[in-house]
Formats: structure tokens, C-alpha cells, sequence
């Protein structure tokens, strides 16, 4: 079965980057470009894995990430959360709530792949 | 007297004035819209190719083809605009395809100048610099140090971001000659961060060039850096150097090193230098490097006759080890001001000890 994979990103470039990527491992691809759109996204999708921008409007990707850890449908769904070089503390937190792994931007996309390909056979196991 | 038909005459050229200029208007946002319509169109369809260009593992010039010259000219501008957000392979493949469309040369062009006179409009020069900042491409120094000289701020400050990213230690001297020249000391110093390996050398011999600035972002990234063979010449600057802010960084910058060797000085600035902001940087770095000796040389400190550096010695003395804490216990016993600090600084640690 295909698996579902939700990409949150205020830049359409990092949006598409990504989306491509994962299209190419036969990954369906949704996206939202904010906090309150990935939330809308995830309750209608039910996606396998969530990759979360820190910084966004609306809604962080933190406070996303505290909405879906509060949520007992979504408190085990995977997440990695995308940074940028300077916010790299908001990673210690990300953890805290519960994300899975991070990926700091600029990133390599066949690493993301990589991490992405951990992150769901770590959640199959 | 006026004549009517003057006034009439007068009248008519501004209403045919007005809208030749109503016309141009609309003409313009016309044309500007079409452009911009055109423009979006283009990107939309070469997005495609960028994302086949983008994809390391693929070898792009295979599949896809821009076949016309404005189709290139978008794309180039795509992968440009894409090499910020990239790194590892994709960031490869798109400087190799911008070089082989020959996008960094004429970047480097557009940087140069010919008899001391800038050739392309400022904008063109930023994004050029920019672009070759990105592309992190050694070839291309050469012209990204030219614009280090460039006569506008905006374009020297980009030119020293840029070096930072091409990371080429040769570029070291234009940078520190930069931050004599004007360039904000924050970006120089964050552009000789990113310079590897760190130019030790020539960071050394800024520590004795006249300008200031120079010889304060020479010991700022020399502390940094972590490079260890300065220990002797900012311990020299701590001492010499007639500028009190860069004998105050030069302190700062022992106390990153964790010089050992740096002690004596440190203390003799804490004991005699008459301006208070080297007296707590000297404090501070005591207490980072720590030990019996330093701890010694910061009770100096508890006795300074200003209060923010008795507070800063106590915090020093705190953070420096076993030899320090048990000082600090001894002088909150006391009844004077350095008692007085020694039980605050102790009172605020065992609060945040239970907190934690």
C-alpha cells in the first residue's frame, strides 16, 4: 500500500523539493504550507509520516507537533522536523515533544531520503 | 491682460499632457503584467527540469532540454535562486550545470571592473557576488575578494558573506582588510568563522596591524576558532594593546582557548587594567579555565572597587572548580561587600540546583 506523507513548509520550493523526492519512492505526497493547514491536512489524510518546518506562520512547527503528541490518534505518528542553521536549539525541544529526527536546511535531499526511509521502518518495527 | 485663447492653448496641452502620462501608465502596468504573466508561465513550465537538475542522483543535461533561450535564462535563474536551500549532491549538480551554462563566469564579469569603474548596476553586482558566495566555487575568488572593494557598502557586505561561504583561507588578508575598511566587524568576523582551515597565520599577524577593528575581529575568531597556537599573542594583547576593546576580546578569547598558560595574564589584567570591561572579561575567562591558579587570581576580583566585577568574580570563582567554590565559601562568611556577593552568587546556584 502506498504510504502517505505529509510535507509542512512555508517555502513552495522546499514544498516541491521534498514532495519530488518522495514521489519518486512512490510516497503519496501531501502538502501544507502553514500550521493550520498541516493540522486540517493530518485529520483528513491520516498520513504515515509528517516532515515539519520550525519556522512558520499561523502555527509553528512546534506548536504542531505539541498538537499532534496531545492528540491520542496522532501521539505516535513519525515526524521530522526541518530547521534552519540558526534555530538548531529549537531541536532539543522538538525532541522533547517527541519528534522522531531532524533535518537541518539547506539539506541534502538524498539524505532526507535516507532519514525519511529510517524514521518508517523504525515505525513499522 | 491675459489673453483667452492663451488660456484655452494652456489648458489644452496640460489635458494632452495629462494623458500622454495616463497612456504611459496604463501602458506600462499592461506591458509590466504581460512580462510578469509570461515570466511566472516560464518558471512553471521549467520547474520540471530544475527539480530533474536538482536530483543528484539523475544526470540532468539528459533529461531535460530548454530549448530556447528565454526557457535557459529562467532556468539558470531557478537553480540560482535553489542553491541556498540545497546541499551534497543536488548542490553539486546544480553548480556544475550553472557552470556549464557559463552563469559563474558571467557572474564574475559582472563583479569585475575595468579601470577602477564599476560595469554592471549595483543590483546586478549584489546578485552576482551572491550567486558566486552560493555556488562555493574557489575558482571564483578571486573576483568575490575584488568585491570586497566595491565602491558600494551593500555589495562589500555580500562579497565578505560570499567569501564565507566559498570558505578559501587565501581570502582571509582582503577580509580583515575589509573590516578596516568599513565591512561591519559582526559579518567579516562570521565570514573568517567560515573560512577552512582557519587561517591561524594571518589571524596571528592582524593581532599587530594598526587598525583596531582588525586586531578585535583577529582575536575574536581566534578565540572562536579554538586555535591554541594564538594563546601567546592574545595573552600579548591582553597586556600591550593600548585599545581597551580589544583587550577585552582578547580576555574573552583566552577564556574560549581554556589557556592554561594565559593565567598570569589574565590576573594581571583583573588586578591592573583600569578599564572595568577588560577587568570582567579577565574575570570571566579565569573562571572557564579554572584551577587552583585561576582561582587564586579571581579573588583579586572579590575586591575590586567596582560591584559588577566583584559579581562577575564570584561567578568565576563558582564555575572554576573545587579550589575556587571552597574560596567562595570562605569569603561568604565575611561581613563585607565580597561576603555579601560570595552568598548571593551561592544562594542563586543552590536555587537553580533545586529548580533543575
Amino acid at each position: 500500500m502506498t504510504k502517505k506523507v505529509l510535507v509542512v513548509d512555508d517555502d513552495p520550493d522546499i514544498r516541491e523539493l521534498i514532495a519530488f523526492k518522495l514521489r519518486q519512492q512512490d510516497f503519496e505526497v501531501h502538502l501544507a504550507a502553514d500550521g493550520e493547514e498541516a493540522l486540517v491536512v493530518l485529520r483528513d489524510e491520516q498520513p504515515q509520516l509528517a516532515l515539519l518546518d520550525v519556522m512558520m506562520p499561523k502555527r509553528s512547527g512546534l506548536e504542531v507537533l505539541q498538537a499532534l503528541r496531545d492528540d491520542p490518534e496522532t501521539q505516535s505518528l513519525p515526524v521530522i522536523m526541518l530547521t534552519a542553521k540558526a534555530q538548531e536549539a529549537d531541536v532539543e525541544r522538538g525532541f522533547d515533544l517527541g519528534a522522531d529526527d531532524y533535518i537541518v536546511k539547506p539539506f541534502s535531499p538524498r539524505e532526507l531520503m535516507s532519514r525519511v526511509r529510517a524514521v518508517m521502518t523504525r515505525g513499522n518495527a | 491682460v491675459i489673453e483667452p485663447t492663451f488660456v484655452a492653448n494652456a489648458l489644452a496641452l496640460l489635458g494632452v499632457a495629462l494623458a500622454v502620462t495616463l497612456a504611459a501608465a496604463v501602458m506600462h502596468k499592461v506591458l509590466r503584467g504581460g512580462l510578469d504573466t509570461r515570466r511566472a508561465r516560464l518558471q512553471a513550465r521549467m520547474r520540471p527540469a530544475l527539480l530533474e537538475l536538482v536530483d543528484g542522483e539523475a544526470r540532468p543535461q539528459r533529461r531535460f532540454r530548454p530549448t530556447r533561450r528565454g526557457e535557459r535564462r529562467v532556468l539558470r535563474r531557478l537553480a540560482a535562486e535553489h542553491l541556498p536551500k540545497v546541499k551534497g549532491d543536488a548542490h553539486e549538480a546544480l553548480v556544475a550545470w550553472l557552470r556549464t551554462e557559463g552563469e559563474l563566469d558571467r557572474a564574475a564579469g559582472r563583479v569585475e571592473r575595468r579601470h577602477g569603474v564599476a560595469i554592471a548596476p549595483l543590483h546586478r553586482r549584489a546578485r552576482a557576488t551572491h550567486l558566486l558566495g552560493e555556488a562555493g566555487d574557489a575558482t571564483q575568488v578571486a573576483a568575490v575578494v575584488a568585491a570586497l572593494t566595491d565602491r558600494s557598502r551593500a555589495v562589500q557586505v555580500v562579497a565578505a558573506r560570499a567569501l564565507g561561504g566559498v570558505r578559501d583561507t587565501s581570502s582571509a588578508p582582503a577580509l580583515l582588510a575589509a573590516a578596516a575598511a568599513g565591512v561591519p566587524a559582526s559579518v567579516v568576523t562570521r565570514a573568517l568563522l567560515g573560512l577552512a582551515p582557519a587561517p591561524v597565520g594571518d589571524l596571528r599577524a592582524a593581532l599587530r596591524a594598526p587598525d583596531a577593528t582588525v586586531r578585535s575581529v583577529a582575536a575574536d575568531v581566534l578565540g572562536r576558532s579554538a586555535s591554541r597556537a594564538a594563546t601567546g599573542d592574545l595573552a600579548r594583547t591582553v597586556e600591550r594593546d593600548p585599545i581597551p576593546f580589544v583587550r577585552a576580546r582578547a580576555a574573552a578569547a583566552l577564556g574560549w582557548l581554556d589557556a592554561t598558560s594565559a593565567v598570569g595574564s589574565l590576573a594581571g589584567a583583573l588586578q591592573r587594567d583600569p578599564i572595568a570591561a577588560v577587568r570582567k572579561e579577565a574575570a570571566i575567562s579565569l573562571g572557564r579555565i579554572g584551577g587552583a591558579d585561576a582561582a587564586h587570581a579571581l579573588e583579586a576580583g572579590l575586591h575590586d572597587e567596582q560591584s559588577d566585577i566583584v559579581q562577575a568574580a564570584a561567578e568565576a570563582l563558582l564555575g572554576s572548580g573545587p579550589a575556587g567554590a571552597a574560596l567562595l565559601h570562605q569569603y561568604a562568611a565575611r561581613a563585607d561587600r565580597s561576603g555579601a556577593y560570595a552568598r548571593e552568587v551561592l544562594a542563586l546556584a543552590a536555587l537553580t540546583k533545586a529548580q533543575a
